[in-house]
């Protein structure tokens, strides 16, 4: 990712095929690395293949158009993920299942626009694992559990607590770990 | 996690954006996101999280799940050595032999002598003895030879035996 910014967008570069410019090569490379993060994400809150698929194919499309005013190179998949969180949400809006009319000042409406990453998108590993040593044992085995991919019944089953249990622990794990890795940018900074 | 006037959807929001609502509740929770800017922003939070954490723990979560698990792992490994010794330790005697129909049927064509010297015959069941034809079949077929070679058959026979005694 360094060289990206050593590089203008229009340089060529050989990748032992045909010559492609660096944003091509970056991209595609960035493509193949979080192509399995956007899938999995697309597909829990699309509920389908076919619409999974789409919105990634959208994102990357949107990722690639707006690639000029991403300046911040330091997350490109938090900055993805965003942009695909984004157009689900525009997606929503589309397809609402029962349409209201709302005065337009009443509605609060999400910036358009590619949002800047949130501040704990630039964490390193080390402030990942000291935020996660902060959290107690009940909550840090439910969280491990979620982000090996475990759904809330197996974790339930597994720990021998109520499903509703490994909810409200993964909310109150999720809300340490932003605390905790938020306090760890700010004390970097 | 949001102070954005929290709706109270917060509970369904995480599980929506882990997979587990399904159905009219997740299309409710997407109808829903369509308007509440709260449960957006609440949404947005818990996916950059996520993304943010989680491919970073994959590594720390598979070697606690290696530890957790070292006892039983180690049980494991330890069941299949001992099995391959045991295997490998114990004198190779070749196939069982089996003394059953299909390894009969199976086995090379030996002579007769060969196949009764066969080790399985002293335990398979004896075959029943052919029993003698009935009496309607012994005798002589209805045809037989003509009348005249009879009589003739029967002089050669009295002469081979000879003159009778007395």
């Amino acid at each position: 990712m360094d060289c990206v910014a050593l590089l203008t967008t229009d340089e060529r570069a050989w990748d032992g095929r045909h010559s492609v410019t660096v944003v091509e090569r970056v991209f595609a490379q960035a493509v193949r690395e979080h192509a399995a993060l956007l899938t999995g994400i697309a597909r829990r809150l699309c509920g389908n293949d076919a619409d999974a698929a789409d919105l990634v194919h959208d994102t990357y499309e949107r990722a690639l158009r707006a690639w000029d005013r991403y300046a911040d190179r330091g997350n490109l998949r938090s900055w993805m993920v965003a942009i695909l969180n984004n157009l689900f949400i525009d997606r929503c809006r589309k397809t609402r299942r029962t349409p209201k009319t709302e005065a337009l000042e009443d509605l609060e409406l999400a910036a358009p626009e590619v949002p800047a990453p949130p501040a704990w998108s630039h964490v390193t590993e080390q402030q990942v694992n000291a935020a996660l040593a902060t959290l107690g044992v009940e909550f840090r085995r439910v969280y491990e559990l979620y982000a090996s991919g475990r759904s809330y019944d197996q974790i339930a089953v597994e720990l021998n607590i109520a499903k509703a249990t490994v909810g409200t622990r993964l909310i109150r794990a999720r809300k340490k770990l932003r605390d905790a890795l938020l306090r760890e940018i700010g004390g970097e900074r | 996690m949001t102070a954005v006037r929290d709706c109270g959807q917060t509970e369904r929001i995480h599980a929506f954006a882990g997979g587990e609502l399904t159905g009219d509740a997740a299309d409710d929770v997407r109808d829903h996101l369509a308007t509440c800017v709260a449960c957006q922003a609440e949404l947005t939070e818990v996916l950059q999280l996520d993304a943010a954490v989680i491919d970073r723990t994959a590594g720390v979560v598979s070697l606690a799940w290696y530890r957790q698990r070292r006892v039983q792992l180690a049980a494991v490994a330890l069941a299949v050595a001992a099995s391959a010794a045991i295997y490998l330790a114990l004198p190779h005697r070749g196939a069982p032999v089996a003394h059953d129909a299909v390894a009969v049927v199976l086995a090379p064509r030996r002579a007769i002598e060969a196949r009764l010297a066969w080790p399985g015959a002293r335990d398979a069941p004896r075959c029943p003895r052919p029993r003698s034809a009935p009496a309607a079949q012994r005798r002589a077929p209805p045809g037989g030879p003509p009348a005249r070679a009879r009589g003739r058959l029967r002089r050669r026979a009295r002469r081979s035996r000879g003159p009778r005694a007395g």
